[in-house]
C-alpha cells in the first residue's frame, strides 16, 4: 500500500527534479550583460557619484573622461530599459552596500510616457540582484505582478539562445564571466568601459534609421514613473545623497522636427525638478561648447551617440558638474 | 491580480496552505476573508459594488422568507413575495444595467436625436456580471422555493464573492455551490494532485496557444481592410483557437483553484468545437451562462400569461404543431439578444446574439421538413460520416457568428465577410504574407501541434475517457514525463506577450 | 398515462418512455421539447405549470410527469 508520507515524498521529489532541471536551463541559457556587471560593481565599489537612467545616458556619459574634471569617482549605471523603477532598486542597492555621495539621473522624457513593455528587459536587471531585503521589495513592487513564467522559469526569455548553449556554457565557465569582466560583452560595434560607458563605434556616414520616434506625451505620463521618481527623491533625503537630474541632447534634426513636444517636455521637468527642489540641466537647451548637436555625430535620431560625441559630451557635462560643486561650496 | 501573474500563485499557495491548517469550522470563514482580500486588490472602492449585491440579495431572500412564514392568504402572500423579488432584481439588474450600458444608451440618442450628452467615466466592478447573475439566480430560487433562503448574511457573502470564480466564472448554483463552501474539508493529496493537473492544463491552453493566436486575431480585426480574404478567414480561425483556448484556459485555472480547496465548482465548457447543432453548441460552451438563461429566462419568458396569450393565437393561425412552437421561438430570440448585450453593449453583440437565436428557432420551426429531407436522401443519421458533417457545419456556423463578436463594429463584421468570400485566393499561403502578421513559421507550428494535442485529448473525453484518472494508472516516470512536458513546455513554447494580456472573459 | 405517453411520442418520437427514467439527464429533452411538453399538458390536463415545477425529478420520466400532471390536477 502507498502510504500517504510515501506519496508526499515521492511528490517533493518530482519538485527537486524539477528544481534542479530549472537551475540547469537557467545556467545554459541566460545571457551574460552589463546588468550583471553593473549591479556587482556598484555592491563592491565605493563611488561619489552614481549616474543612473536609460540606454541615452549609457552611450553619453564616460565617467573616466568626467572624473579627470571633477577629480571625483563616478560610475555609470544607465542600461537600456530602465525605467525609475529599476533605477530607485538600483540607488537602493548601491547604499545597502557602498552608499554614494550623489546620484545623477539621467532623464529620458519618453520613458515617463511608455509602459514599460513585458520583455526580457523588464526583469533582467532585477534578475542580476543578491538576495537581500531589497530584492524581496523590488519583487514585490514589480515581479509579483508579471508572469509565472518570469519567477519561476526566468530562462524562458533566452529560449531562442538554445542552439548556443555550448558557448554560453563555456562562456559561464570563463574567468571573465566570474569575475564580472566587460571584455565578454563587447562585439566590435560596441566597447563597454569598466566604468559603464558604452562607446559605440563612429560611423558619421551609417544609416540614421528611422525619424519616427517614441516621444514624450503628458497626458500618457505613468503614475508609476511619476512614484519612483517621488521615491528615489526621498530615499536620497533619507540617505543624505545628493540628486542632480540631466536630459542628454538629442540630435538638433530631431529637436527640430518635434521642437514643441521637446519645448513642452522641457518646461514640464524644469518645473517638476523645481517643485522637488533638485538641480535640472536639459541639455537641449543649454550650451554645449564645442559639442557638435548633428545627427552626423549620432547612431539614430533618438540621440543615442556615437563614442567620440559621447567622450566630447562627458567633458561639457563633467565641467557642468564641476560648476555646480564649485559654486556649491 | 491576473490569472497567471506570481501574485496570484503566492495567493492562492497562501490561502490554500492556511485553509488545511485552521480549525476546519472556520476554513469557509477563511474563504470568505481571501474572497474579500482578492476582491480588494483590484480597488478598494469596488468592494462597495459587491457589497451592495450581496446585501441587497441577501436581505431580498430573507423577506422573501418572512412572508412564506407568516402564512398570509395564498394571493396575498403571492403578491408581496412579487413585490420583494421585482425589488431586488431591479436593484441589482438596475446596476448592472447602469454601469455597462449607460454609455451605449447615451451612444445611441446622441447619434438618433443628435443631442450630445456626455459620457460617463464610471469604473466598471470586475466581474460585475458574473456575481450579479449569481446572485439572482439565488433570489429566483429561493422565491421558487428550490431552495431556502441563507440566514448568516457572511456565509451568504462568501456564495457571492468566492475568488476563484468571481472574475470570469463559472456562474455557480446555491445549491450546488454554497454546500461547498460551509462544508469542512480534508486535505486530499490526490485532489490537490488533479487540481494542479487542471491549472497546468489551462495555463499551458492560455500561454501556448491563446496569446500567440491572438497576436494575428488583433492584427487582421483592427486592420481589417488591408487583408485579403482568405487572411480574414485565418482571423476568424485563430479567434476560434483564441477564444476557446482562453476561456476554457482560464476556466481550468479557475477550476483547479476552487479544487485546491475541495470545491468542485459547475464545468463550463464541454469541447463545443464537437458540437452537432447550433442547439448543442451551447449545451457544451459557456455552460453555466447557457443554462442561467434557460432556467431563469427562458422558462419564466415561455410559461408567463401573455407567452401563453401569444401561444393560443399562434396555434389558431398556424396549426398546433408550428402553433406550438413560435412562442418557444420568440422566447429563445430574447435569451439570445440577452446573451449577445450580455458580451457587451454594442450593436455587433445583438447581431451575435440574434445569429444564434435565429439559426435555433429556425431550425427547430424546420426539424420536420428536416427530417423528411434526411428520409428522402436515405441519410443515416448515426452514421459517422453523417456526425463529421454535423460538426463540421456547426463550426462554419460559429466562425459566421464570431465575425460579430470580435470585428471592431458591425459594419467591420459585414465587410470582413464580404472580404472573406469575394477576395478569397489561396496565393496567400505562398507569397510569405502569413508572415507579415506578427507570427513566424515556427509559431504557426507550435500553434498546429498544440491544438492537435488538445484535439487529441478532447476526443478521448468525447469517447468517455476520464483523462486524469486514465494517466493516474500509467505507471510513475510515464506521469512524470508528462507532467514534465507541460511545466517546461508552457515556459519553452509559451508566447510572451509584451504587454501584461489578461483573460478576455475577465471583463464582463 | 396513456395520453401523456402519446403527447411525448409525438414531440420527440425516438424515445421509449415506457422505460427510459433518464430523459433529462441524458439529454433526450432538449428546452424546446420540454416547453412544448409544458404547453401539451396545460391544454390536455388544463393545469398550469410554473418555471419551479421545471426540474430534473419532474421531467426525467413519463412516470414523474405523470405524478406532476396529477399533483397539479389536485391543486388546482
Amino acid at each position: 500500500m502507498h502510504s500517504f508520507k510515501w506519496k508526499a515524498v515521492r511528490a517533493a521529489g518530482f519538485v527537486v527534479i524539477c528544481c534542479l532541471l530549472t537551475g540547469l536551463l537557467n545556467f545554459a541559457l541566460q545571457q551574460y550583460n552589463i546588468a550583471r556587471v553593473n549591479v556587482h560593481r556598484i555592491g563592491t565599489t565605493q563611488y561619489d557619484d552614481i549616474f543612473i537612467g536609460t540606454s541615452h545616458g549609457l552611450s553619453a556619459i564616460n565617467p573616466e573622461i568626467i572624473d579627470q574634471i571633477t577629480g571625483r569617482k563616478s560610475t555609470n549605471i544607465c542600461m537600456p530599459d530602465e525605467h525609475l523603477i529599476d533605477s530607485y532598486f538600483l540607488v537602493k542597492e548601491a547604499c545597502r552596500k557602498k552608499k554614494p555621495k550623489r546620484i545623477i539621473y539621467e532623464l529620458d522624457p519618453s520613458y515617463w510616457s511608455t509602459v514599460q513593455n513585458h520583455g526580457s528587459n523588464s526583469v533582467y536587471i532585477y534578475k542580476e540582484f543578491p538576495m537581500s531585503l531589497v530584492k524581496l521589495e523590488y519583487f514585490w513592487a514589480k515581479v509579483k505582478e508579471m508572469d509565472i513564467r518570469v519567477t519561476l522559469a526566468p530562462w524562458f526569455y533566452y529560449r531562442n539562445q538554445a542552439g548556443n548553449i555550448e558557448e554560453t556554457v563555456r562562456m559561464k565557465l570563463s574567468s571573465a564571466y566570474q569575475n564580472y569582466e566587460v571584455g565578454p560583452l563587447n562585439n566590435g560595434l560596441q566597447d563597454y568601459t569598466e566604468e559603464g560607458y558604452m562607446y559605440q563605434i563612429t560611423d558619421p556616414n551609417g544609416d540614421k534609421g528611422s525619424q519616427n520616434i517614441v516621444l514624450w506625451n503628458q497626458q500618457q505620463i505613468q503614475d508609476v514613473e511619476k512614484e519612483y521618481f517621488r521615491k528615489l527623491t526621498e530615499l536620497c533625503r533619507e540617505e543624505e545623497i545628493e540628486l542632480v537630474v540631466i536630459t542628454t541632447p538629442v540630435p538638433q534634426e530631431t529637436l527640430d522636427l518635434y521642437r514643441d513636444v521637446f519645448e513642452e517636455a522641457h518646461r514640464y521637468y524644469t518645473e517638476l525638478m523645481e517643485a522637488y527642489d533638485v538641480p535640472y540641466y536639459d541639455f537641449n537647451y543649454l550650451p554645449l561648447d564645442d559639442f557638435d548637436r548633428g545627427i552626423r555625430n549620432y547612431l539614430d535620431y533618438e540621440g543615442h551617440m556615437y563614442g567620440e560625441s559621447g567622450n566630447q559630451f562627458s567633458r561639457v557635462l563633467g565641467t557642468y558638474l564641476k560648476e555646480m560643486y564649485e559654486k556649491k561650496r | 491580480m491576473s490569472l497567471i501573474s506570481m501574485e496570484f500563485l503566492l495567493f492562492v499557495l497562501v490561502a490554500a496552505v492556511g485553509y488545511y491548517l485552521i480549525p476546519k469550522k472556520y476554513q469557509w470563514l477563511w474563504l470568505l476573508v481571501f474572497s474579500y482580500i482578492y476582491y480588494a486588490s483590484s480597488g478598494v472602492k469596488l468592494l462597495l459594488f459587491l457589497v451592495y449585491t450581496t446585501g441587497t440579495t441577501y436581505a431580498a431572500g430573507r423577506l422573501l422568507e418572512k412572508v412564506e412564514q407568516k402564512e398570509l392568504p395564498k394571493k396575498e402572500a403571492k403578491a408581496a413575495k412579487r413585490r420583494i423579488l421585482t425589488l431586488g432584481l431591479l436593484l441589482n439588474f438596475g446596476m448592472l444595467a447602469v454601469l455597462k450600458y449607460t454609455n451605449f444608451a447615451v451612444a445611441n440618442v446622441n447619434a438618433i436625436f443628435h443631442t450630445s450628452f456626455s459620457f460617463q467615466k464610471w469604473m466598471l466592478p470586475l466581474g460585475i456580471s458574473f456575481y450579479t447573475f449569481q446572485s439572482m439566480g439565488y433570489l429566483l430560487d429561493v422565491y421558487w422555493g428550490k431552495c431556502k433562503a441563507e440566514k448568516n448574511p457572511l456565509r451568504f457573502a462568501l456564495f457571492v464573492s468566492f475568488f476563484p470564480q468571481i472574475l470570469q466564472g463559472p456562474i455557480g448554483r446555491f445549491d450546488r455551490l454554497a454546500v461547498q463552501l460551509y462544508q469542512e474539508h480534508r486535505f486530499d493529496l490526490q485532489r490537490m494532485q488533479y487540481a494542479l493537473q487542471l491549472i497546468l492544463w489551462g495555463f499551458f491552453k492560455k500561454l501556448v496557444l491563446a496569446d500567440r493566436a491572438a497576436v494575428v486575431v488583433n492584427q487582421v480585426f483592427l486592420n481589417y481592410t488591408q487583408y485579403s480574404g482568405v487572411l480574414n478567414l485565418v482571423a476568424v480561425l485563430m479567434y476560434s483557437v483564441q477564444l476557446y483556448m482562453d476561456f476554457s484556459g482560464g476556466m481550468d485555472v479557475v477550476m483547479g483553484v476552487a479544487s485546491l480547496f475541495g470545491i468542485e465548482l459547475d464545468q463550463n465548457f464541454k469541447r463545443p468545437y464537437f458540437a452537432v447543432s447550433i442547439t448543442d453548441f451551447w449545451h457544451r460552451w459557456h455552460i453555466t451562462l447557457g443554462t442561467w438563461m434557460k432556467d431563469y429566462v427562458f422558462y419564466p419568458v415561455s410559461l408567463s400569461k401573455w407567452m401563453g396569450r401569444i401561444g393560443k393565437w399562434s396555434k389558431k393561425v398556424f396549426g398546433k404543431k408550428t402553433g406550438r412552437v413560435i412562442p418557444i421561438c420568440i422566447a429563445n430570440l430574447i435569451v439570445f439578444l440577452l446573451v449577445g448585450v450580455w458580451h457587451g453593449a454594442a450593436w455587433k453583440f445583438i447581431a451575435y446574439g440574434l445569429y444564434h437565436g435565429l439559426i435555433i428557432s429556425v431550425s427547430s420551426l424546420l426539424a420536420p421538413v428536416y427530417r423528411k429531407g434526411l428520409e428522402i436522401f436515405s441519410i443515416n443519421q448515426k452514421s459517422g460520416g453523417w456526425k463529421v458533417v454535423q460538426i463540421l457545419r456547426t463550426f462554419v456556423l460559429i466562425n459566421i457568428s464570431w465575425y460579430f463578436d470580435m470585428a471592431v463594429s458591425l459594419s467591420a463584421a459585414f465587410t470582413m465577410m464580404k472580404t472573406t468570400v469575394t477576395g478569397f485566393s489561396l496565393s496567400a499561403f505562398q507569397d510569405g504574407s502569413l508572415l507579415t502578421l506578427g507570427l513566424d513559421w515556427l509559431d504557426y507550428l507550435i500553434l498546429l501541434v498544440g491544438c492537435l494535442v488538445v484535439f487529441f485529448i478532447s476526443f478521448r473525453q468525447e469517447r468517455g475517457v476520464k483523462i486524469r484518472e486514465s494517466l493516474a494508472e500509467k505507471p510513475l516516470l510515464f506521469r512524470w514525463a508528462v507532467y514534465g512536458m507541460l511545466l517546461f513546455g508552457i515556459p519553452m513554447f509559451g508566447y510572451v506577450m509584451t504587454t501584461t494580456g489578461g483573460f478576455i472573459y475577465a471583463q464582463f | 398515462m396513456e395520453q401523456l405517453l402519446e403527447i411525448l411520442s409525438e414531440i420527440q418520437p425516438d424515445v421509449d418512455y415506457k422505460t427510459c427514467t433518464t430523459l433529462i439527464d441524458d439529454e433526450w429533452l432538449d428546452s424546446f421539447a420540454i416547453l412544448s411538453i409544458v404547453s401539451e399538458l396545460e391544454e390536455a390536463f388544463d393545469i398550469g405549470i410554473t418555471p419551479a415545477d421545471i426540474v430534473p425529478e419532474n421531467f426525467n420520466s413519463a412516470q414523474a410527469l405523470y405524478q406532476m400532471v396529477k399533483r397539479l390536477q389536485e391543486e388546482g
